[in-house]
């Protein structure tokens, strides 16, 4: 009785760790399914995972050594209900004490609560079923990655065979010492090199042989030195530009090897201040912050403004030119931020002057970068303050506003009794000054048909005014207005605020207008650094709005003049009736060659298609014409075109031996050429007809036949 | 039998040979053969059930193609001209079916290089265009790729043999000196052709300009010495009215093309942008006058039109000859502008159109599209007969009989021609090549090529109706036996073995 629960238990443990083992298995044939779905595994490899795991598993649990004593061992010392003593249940009871005992544990060992431990294997089955299920849900929909399926191979550079006859190779590039990068040595004959670096090729030949020969270009021959030993030859080369290369041994030329130079860039300069053309007004710091930005390649050695300043006006400008250096020292770092403040007046500029400059870098090579001139002007405003211009114009309305000129000049004189004047007095004529500057840019605003708050400049409030003044005397003008009396119109004008009056928005060209609207901005920046009491801030402003002004004026004073033009009549009875028989046109020949310079190279691209099943007549001549012009890229960029000249190369060699050609080699070939060559230009062609046309042609008789009875 | 299957019953021997053992090692060994051929016929009604289950499921793909068209992504119907001139677009055009696949992209492959290519989403049926400019001359075969997911799915030839343009001869007149005429004539030469510019200078005076040819006398137009023109252009007051009207005649003749660029660019002109009518392409602007915009004839069809549909070229057909009448002045700014390509674009197109067919002495005409190997390919040769000027009112017997048997030859060897009976110039025949690739078809004319496809190209167009994995699929045959038997012996086998045990 007790001996089959023990039993009981025993097997579900079995059974347990049995199932934990199918589970493992399981999951990893489903992984193996789905590996198999994403990669086209044979399914053979989803029987052989689950049987492998299963297998692992099984032995992992070793269930044939689940005894019953190892059952009773694991329930004592787990449970302490059963008090030691479930051993006594696998034997009859030997006396009364143990049966005692035996019916005591038999009644508590049904109510057992078994800890997790005990289904610890169908545990790990589940986890190990879960993480399975994670993985194949990611091998299923994780995406399959793009693969790049243009016969387009990178060359790869890692890898070159050295030419038979040859034990070993040692290539020792030397950079110029300006970079500051290590000799190195490389067994590779495919070279990537600073440009400069200095190179040596080091050949070990296996046998005796003559001096081998580096062909260069295909048109230099290096012949090699020897060495040590008869068996080593030594050559040394600077390189100065790209190309390719091979090896003569005993006059057998090698494939093709790069010789990739990698060039030394000018320094690159970007100017962050000032802006190109950048205009002081009077009365801001001559002062001018230059902040660049420099980089280079190997290291920048060198750095400097040349500043050339330009003084006086016409014929009597002077030029006085200057080099300043920076506030920072280089030491050939690769990138570097340089400043510079340049005092105007340190350096002797005057209003009218103008300053350009620009900043020269100098790199570790020598080569030197020049950025972009920057100018910088100092106005002159004592012209802008003359009466020149305004001294002929007559007629000048009484005005209830000062011009921009007495403003500035008012304002001066402002700053200069600052002193001696009381704040409030200060305070209140900065103020006035402000009144007149707005005053006089309502004026102005009119032009651009702003509306004004008042009808300052209005014609008709001045005549409101004077008709104040005049009351008693003009009593014609009083008999004219009863004329009016009952004029709606003239009324309303009065008190109507009126829109869209073509007087108002005068017929400005655009670009004036947009210079107005400028002076205006700079009218509303000086009234408003003359309202807060500060005159000294508001005379750039001023300024420079004196200096539209000016300019607005001297452009509305141009003008072209009319003339007339005045021909001799012609006659026309005695045009063309001229004696020509002696007169012999110009009769001119040209022979042009107008043909396609890259059509063999064309008609190469064609053939080696058709290499794979047949060898073309004139296939030699036009691998021979396409292989020169790969030749010709091939020297400036090795890297794109030498690995299709090499496999021109091939093919050609191959066409002589008749032997087999390589589907590769024409791949190659053939994706350089096509690379190389650009599409051919539209031109016109004579179309082809069919030839059968004579149903037609007698259809066209019949028809010409009806048309002329 | 595929892998499922070996499977199946590896996992059936395994468990028979277990139960087996698990039968022999009974203690009680009453009945103990009949145990074992219940053990064995339950394992065999399990394999009958299991079997067909398998079996199904390989063959569902097939079994839906052979009510549907096939699954696969494919290309249903594809068109490309084998033969084009150099310079111009050639055009891949057709339809996929992509309803059962991913999401497919298509590839237009010259050696090694994508020309063009094209996203084509799953789900969907829907015609594509690929184009591109051959830069090869002669003959070559061309690839259409369709890749998803990594996988090529489609990998189809396409064969195009490009020819150098055919050449042609140009005469240039002008009344005055024209900037146009003399930047074009430039071109001409520029591009080997021949070119003559006849620029009037005064009253009967001409002055000359030979481009690769020899001078010959062009003071007045003939029949004869107009002979070797292909096209001529002519401006405002450039010939006379009788050589107007001989050119009308060359023209109707089919002789020669005609352009006729109308009187001076008018007196206002402005930039504006034209746009050709049936390539749709688009110019850079130009300055030109829009009152001076042609006036249509009834007769013309318009080939440039500006942005409000005024037209400023227009072609009409002229006995067997094309005119055209232009207002498109001051081209020759583009190639001082640089818009080379669209100047070389634009005379390619004018001339063209006007450029009056040439007829060659024969030419083949395919009949079968896909020529295969060792499939029949159907011939026409065509021919030039002489037309009777006078037509006939009966032809004579002898007429017919004398005309005599061109020659067509496949790579050497000649193809017996069969005349058509009403039409004395066609000329039938089929063979059957033997190689794939490109065939040689030679006639009076020259060499004409023609690609003979594998069996394996194209098959997606050619047999629509075949579903493509039915050959690899393993018939249905294991449901000749219903599976409700086999399970009726199955639970006879278990009942008996559990019947045996409560005993």
């Amino acid at each position: 009785m007790g001996k089959s629960v023990i039993r009981d238990i025993r097997r579900r443990w079995v059974r347990n760790s049995l199932t934990g083992a199918l589970m493992a298995g399981l999951s990893a044939g489903v992984v193996a399914y789905c590996a198999c779905l994403r990669w086209q595994f044979s399914g053979w490899w989803v029987v052989a995972a689950f049987i492998i795991i299963f297998t692992v598993a099984i032995l992992n649990s070793r269930y044939w050594q689940v005894k019953d004593d190892t059952v009773v061992r694991y329930l004592d010392q787990t449970f302490p209900s059963l008090e030691d003593s479930t051993g006594l249940l696998l034997h009859p009871p030997a006396n009364l004490l143990e049966t005692l005992q035996q019916e005591k544990i038999s009644a508590a060992i049904h109510q057992l609560q078994y800890p997790r431990t005990f289904y610890k294997s169908l545990w790990s089955g589940g986890m190990w079923m879960g993480i399975a299920l994670i993985i194949s849900l990611l091998l299923l929909y994780w995406p399959v990655q793009q693969q790049q399926t243009g016969n387009r191979k990178d060359i790869d550079t890692t890898t070159s065979t050295p030419p038979p006859g040859i034990s070993r190779v040692k290539v020792r590039i030397t950079p110029p010492a300006y970079t500051r990068r290590p000799a190195r040595e490389q067994q590779q004959l495919h070279i990537t090199a600073e440009d400069s670096s200095l190179l040596q090729w080091e050949l070990h030949t296996t046998g005796a042989v003559q001096p081998p020969v580096l062909l260069l270009n295909d048109s230099i021959r290096l012949p090699l030195q020897q060495g040590k030993d008869p068996h080593t030859f030594i050559l040394q080369y600077t390189l100065r530009r790209s190309g390719f290369y091979q090896l003569l041994i005993n006059n057998k030329p090698s494939e093709y090897y790069q010789l990739q130079m990698t060039p030394d860039l000018p320094p690159v300069i970007r100017i962050v201040s000032p802006a190109p053309y950048t205009v002081i007004e009077y009365g801001q710091a001559p002062r001018v912050n230059i902040k660049a930005h420099f980089t280079d390649d190997y290291g920048i050695s060198d750095a400097l403004i040349a500043a050339t300043i330009a003084s006086g006006s016409g014929e009597a400008v002077r030029f006085r030119e200057q080099q300043l250096t920076f506030d920072q020292a280089f030491h050939r770092q690769m990138t570097a931020d340089a400043t510079k403040t340049l005092q105007l007046g340190k350096l002797g500029m005057q209003p009218g002057d103008e300053l350009y400059f620009h900043i020269a870098v100098t790199d570790t090579r020598h080569q030197q970068t020049r950025s972009d001139v920057m100018i910088i002007s100092l106005p002159d405003t004592a012209q802008l303050l003359s009466l020149e211009g305004l001294a002929n114009s007559v007629n000048f309305k009484p005005e209830y506003f000062r011009s921009q000129r007495q403003i500035i000049i008012d304002a001066e004189q402002l700053l200069r009794e600052k002193d001696t004047l009381p704040l409030n007095v200060f305070k209140n004529r900065s103020n006035n000054l402000g009144i007149d500057q707005k005053l006089l840019r309502l004026r102005y605003g009119k032009f651009l048909g702003e509306e004004a708050e008042t009808n300052i400049g209005d014609p008709r409030a001045a005549e409101a005014a004077e008709h104040d003044h005049d009351h008693d005397h003009d009593h014609g003008h009083e008999e004219a207005e009863t004329h009016e009396f009952g004029n709606a119109e003239k009324i309303m004008d009065q008190y109507a605020h009126k829109h869209d009056n073509a007087e108002d928005a005068t017929f400005l060209e655009p670009a004036i207008k947009a210079q107005l609207k400028a002076t205006l901005t700079e009218m509303w920046n000086a009234e408003l650094r003359l309202r807060v009491y500060k005159p000294q801030e508001a005379l750039p402003y001023a300024y420079k709005a004196l200096r539209l002004l000016k300019d607005l004026q001297q452009q509305s004073r141009v003008y072209v003049a009319k003339t007339g033009v005045k021909t001799t009549p012609l006659k026309p009875e005695k045009r063309l009736t001229g004696e020509l028989d002696k007169i012999m046109p110009a009769t001119r020949r040209q022979q042009v060659t107008g043909d396609d310079e890259n059509l063999p190279a064309r008609t190469a691209l064609a053939l080696l298609s058709q290499l794979k099943d047949t060898v073309p007549p004139a296939a030699r001549e036009a691998f021979a014409a396409a292989a020169r012009l790969l030749a010709t890229h091939a020297a400036s960029s090795p890297a794109r075109y030498l690995p299709a000249l090499d496999a021109l190369r091939r093919i050609q060699m191959q066409l002589d031996a008749k032997k087999r050609i390589a589907i590769p080699d024409i791949q190659a070939a053939a994706s350089g050429l096509q690379h190389l060559l650009a599409s051919p230009r539209p031109l016109p062609a004579a179309r082809k007809a069919l030839p059968d046309n004579s149903l037609q042609q007698l259809y066209f008789i019949h028809l010409q036949q009806k048309r002329v009875p | 039998m595929s892998n499922w299957h070996y499977m199946v019953m590896i996992i059936l021997l395994v468990l028979l040979v277990w139960l087996l053992w698990k039968e022999v090692r009974r203690p009680l060994k009453a009945r103990l053969p009949w145990r074992m051929l219940a053990t064995m016929l339950a394992l065999v009604a399990l394999g009958g059930l299991t079997w067909p289950v398998v079996s199904e499921q390989l063959s569902e793909t097939s079994r839906l193609q052979i009510t549907k068209t096939p699954a696969m992504p494919h290309v249903e119907a594809c068109y490309w001209p084998q033969e084009t001139t150099a310079g111009n677009t050639w055009t891949v055009e057709g339809r996929f079916d992509n309803r059962h696949g991913k999401p497919i992209t298509l590839y237009l492959d010259a050696f090694g290089e994508h020309l063009d290519s094209l996203e084509l989403p799953a789900g969907e049926q829907r015609p594509f265009t690929l184009k591109g400019v051959p830069k090869h001359t002669g003959r070559a075969v061309y690839t259409i790729l369709g890749i998803a997911a990594g996988d090529t799915i489609v990998q189809e030839p396409l064969p195009v043999n490009i020819q150098s343009p055919l050449p042609l001869t140009i005469l240039l007149l002008s009344g005055a000196p024209d900037p146009e005429h003399r930047f074009l004539a430039d071109w001409l030469g520029e591009n080997g052709y021949k070119a003559v510019i006849r620029n009037k200078v005064s009253r009967d005076k001409y002055a000359f300009r030979y481009i690769n040819l020899s001078p010959v006398s062009l003071e007045t137009l003939t029949g004869s010495n107009l002979q070797p023109f292909d096209i001529v252009i002519s401006n405002a007051g450039a010939c006379s009215a009788a050589e107007r009207n001989l050119l009308a005649l060359q023209l109707e003749k089919g002789k020669t093309g005609w352009i006729v660029r109308e009187d001076s660019a008018g007196p206002h002109p402005r930039a504006l942008r034209l746009k050709t009518e049936q390539t749709a392409d688009s110019w850079p602007s130009l300055l030109l006058d829009a009152a001076a915009a042609l006036r249509m004839h009834p007769d013309e069809l318009p080939l440039m039109k500006d942005s409000l549909g005024r037209v400023y070229a227009a072609t009409t057909l002229k006995g067997q000859g094309m005119l055209l009448r232009t207002q498109v002045h001051n081209t020759y700014t583009w190639r001082l502008q640089g818009y080379t390509n669209d100047y070389d674009k634009l005379w390619t197109q004018l001339l063209q159109t006007v450029a009056p067919a040439k007829t060659p002495a024969a030419t083949v005409r395919f009949l079968t599209d896909k020529a295969m190997a060792d499939h029949p390919l159907h011939i026409q040769l065509l021919t030039v007969v002489p037309v009777p000027q006078q037509p006939a009112a009966a032809p004579s017997p002898t007429q017919v009989t004398t005309t005599p048997v061109p020659q067509l030859l496949l790579n050497g060897d000649p193809l017996p021609l069969q005349q058509l009976p009403d039409r004395p110039a066609i000329w039938n025949t089929t063979c059957w090549p033997r190689k794939s690739g490109w065939q040689a078809f030679t006639t009076a004319d020259g060499v004409c090529w023609k690609y003979i496809f594998r069996h394996e190209d194209w098959k997606s167009m050619t047999d629509k109706t075949i579903p493509i994995t039915t050959r690899k699929g393993p018939p249905v045959s294991a449901a000749a036996i219903p599976p409700g038997y086999w399970a009726i012996l199955l639970l006879a086998c278990c009942f008996f073995l559990w019947i045996e045990r409560k005993l």
